[in-house]
């Protein structure tokens, strides 16, 4: 079969910020650069990014660099890349004045600098007070990003191809990274882009935990696409997740309804808070209340026909109250709860926010994966960043303000390393292997000709339930045992999902279908990493794992201070070196120590 | 962002496919809004001034 095919020097897969942010170092250098996305690029899901980007400008507090690093490997539980993160703080204010110089429209001090404010886990001088470091565009920051760098790219010419959707890698023999195949969602015609240059930067997979605040485009495409072309995913086990999402829609609940005296309560009615954090209650830290949020859940206290959530409840305020300090709260409950908290309590669950772990980079945007000798060995033509790459800024745990940092650093470093190949001669056409589109062909051929099998939205609710019961907030190890046979169950059942409707045009079933492919890879490596890490470390916290004096916060350094690599043709993991020591001597490491706030 | 997808979900499913031409012009018109423009529209926060966009902005916020 014959099929189109598109030749650039770059191929970008996803138009968020890191997408558009490497975009546009490669058309302003004069690159034939292509971006597809699923959706207008304004819409991608850094949309939803409010808080900030940080940066230690300085402006309304002293700051340095040094500080933003310390705070970074601290909040990463030191599993982060020193490297890596020395790279991204150092480069922060370069690339926020850039983005100023783009037009972002920042907040601004009375004397006209880029405003700044304070977020968790941010200080200065080495934790010893909070500072603003966060520059933000009022609580639209993700969507001013956006905005910025998309007209800044359509001024250098980049080429667009929107609602369409990469359907897997395109590698030869030898492992280059030759383009990928995409289907174009219009007429669900496939091709191939054929390019000297990949980049993926599409994003988060959260889509795979039954609640998450992720948007429905957050499926995992690029990991699912990488793992099955052979590349491993790193430190997949690490999700961070926030205490109230509204139950079976995942919008946040801000803490401020705790803070205004909302109550979180079990199936018995009792504010179980008490128990897990006496002093506290429910305004305890947002990992000890999603803990003690799960215990409940999975101990059988938790409400509904399958006791799968607990209840906020703010029904003991006054409606006047709740109607003028809590307007949007009881908007968002009424229209994804079907509840007036004002007459019931909001079902709420932990809901996943983002994903550390992704697609291994370097600091340089370049994608690697372990050869004999070298555990970082670039591959050839393929670069990733933001939230699907794993570079490693974040480690076990991401800081507020670092997301949006992570993706603008990255896919400006993505950018330029792929310049530099290219004007150095190291990025040349290489040819396309006769069975380049087969894989693609082959997944909506199965599609086209499956007569029945199991439905998308059955396997997607099955990966969705065991994620978030198996490898949620709180993890257990039976749970997870049990998590890792479930879940290659579900994986077998991916293989032979049917869908009725066999047209071409603007085929959401066949687009989910194909999406869940991309979930179910996502969703083992998760399970099979979290499975294996039998320490407690950030975001990844066992009740077989707990806080000792040998192990504090259940860290084991001398057993688990090493990145997991899952691999998809057979499950198995692999471990490679934390890098420990920062990429110059501009600082010194971050010496390890427990993690404290 | 996740809440114009439950929204815009519901509304596919519950009342696309009885939009004639004319509305069906107004809906895709009206996607080409700001994600948060088009929140604040759906929630009521912020007032449509286009007026053929404002039935459809009803329906939407019923879903």
């Amino acid at each position: 079969m014959s099929i189109a095919k598109r030749t650039f020097d770059a191929v970008i897969v996803g138009a968020g910020g890191a997408g558009l942010r490497a975009a546009l170092q490669l058309s302003e250098a004069g690159l034939k650069t292509a971006v597809l996305s699923k959706v207008f690029p304004t819409r991608s899901h850094t949309v939803a990014a409010q808080g900030g980007v940080a940066a230690s400008l300085g402006n309304s507090t002293e700051d340095h660099w040094h500080w933003h690093m310390y705070d970074t490997v601290k909040g990463s539980d030191w599993l982060g890349d020193q490297d890596a993160i020395e790279f991204m703080c150092k480069k922060a204010n370069e690339v926020v004045i850039e983005l100023e110089h783009y037009g972002m429209p920042f907040d601004r001090t009375d004397n006209g600098k880029i405003y700044q404010r304070p977020f968790g886990g941010h200080s200065m001088n080495y934790g010893k007070s909070p500072v603003m470091r966060s520059c933000a565009a009022a609580d639209r920051t993700g969507h001013a990003m956006l905005h910025a760098l998309y007209q800044r790219n359509v001024r250098a010419h980049t080429q667009f191809f929107v609602e369409w959707m990469a359907l897997d890698l395109i590698r030869d023999g030898d492992g280059n990274v030759l383009g990928v195949t995409a289907l174009e969602l219009e007429t669900g015609e496939v091709s191939i882009f054929h390019s000297r240059a990949t980049i993926f930067a599409t994003g988060g997979s959260g889509r795979i935990f039954y609640s998450s605040t992720n948007a429905f485009t957050n499926t995992g495409d690029g990991l699912g696409m990488a793992a099955r072309a052979g590349i491993p995913l790193e430190d997949m086990e690490f999700w961070q997740f926030h205490p109230t999402g509204v139950a079976g829609a995942g919008v946040l609940i801000t803490e401020g309804v705790r803070g205004e005296g909302g109550i979180l309560r079990n199936a018995g009615g009792e504010r179980f808070m008490e128990r897990y954090a006496p002093n506290l209650k429910d305004l305890a830290s947002r990992d000890v209340v999603s803990r003690s949020m799960v215990t409940e859940i999975n101990e059988g206290r938790g409400c509904g026909h399958d006791k799968d959530y607990v209840l906020l409840d703010i029904t003991h305020l006054s409606p006047e109250i709740i109607m003028k300090r809590l307007p949007g709260i009881r908007e968002i409950s009424i229209r994804f709860a079907g509840v007036d908290p004002i007459k019931a309590p909001i079902p709420v669950v932990p809901t996943c926010h983002y994903q550390m772990g992704g697609i291994p980079t370097n600091y340089k945007g370049q994608v690697v994966q372990p050869k004999p000798g070298n555990p970082s060995t670039p591959v050839h033509g393929f670069y990733a960043a933001g939230e699907c790459a794993c570079a490693s800024v974040h480690g076990a745990n991401r800081l507020g303000t670092n997301s949006l940092l992570d993706l603008l650093v990255f896919g400006k470093s993505a950018g330029e390393s792929v310049v530099a190949d290219f004007q150095a001669g190291q990025l040349d056409l290489k040819p396309l292997p006769d069975d380049a589109a087969d894989m693609s062909l082959a997944r909506i051929a199965r599609l086209e000709s499956q007569k029945e099998g199991n439905s998308v939205n059955d396997v997607r609710l099955a990966i969705q339930r065991t994620m978030q019961k198996h490898a949620g907030v709180f993890r257990f190890r039976d749970l997870l045992k049990e998590g890792v046979a479930t879940i290659l169950e579900v994986a077998e059942r991916a293989k032979a999902t049917y869908i009725g409707d066999k047209s071409k045009v603007w085929n959401t079933a066949r687009q989910e279908a194909l999406e869940l492919d991309n979930m179910i890879e996502v969703a083992r490596a998760t399970m099979i990493s979290a499975e294996a890490r039998k320490e407690s470390r950030g975001a990844h916290v066992r009740d077989d794992a707990p806080d000792t004096p040998e192990h504090p916060n259940g860290r084991d350094d001398q057993n688990w201070l090493k990145h997991t690599l899952w691999f998809s043709a057979d499950n198995h993991v692999e471990y490679k070196p934390v890098h420990l020591k920062p990429l110059s001597d501009d600082v010194e490491p971050i010496a390890l120590a427990k993690r404290t706030y | 962002m996740l809440e114009l997808d439950l929204v815009l979900a519901r509304f596919l499913e519950h009342e696309f496919d009885r939009l004639d031409d004319e509305q069906l012009a107004d809906f895709e018109d009206l996607l080409r809004c700001d994600d948060y423009d088009l929140w604040a529209f759906i929630n009521g926060n912020k007032p449509c001034e286009v007026v053929r966009w404002q039935r459809m902005i009803a329906r939407l916020s019923r879903c």
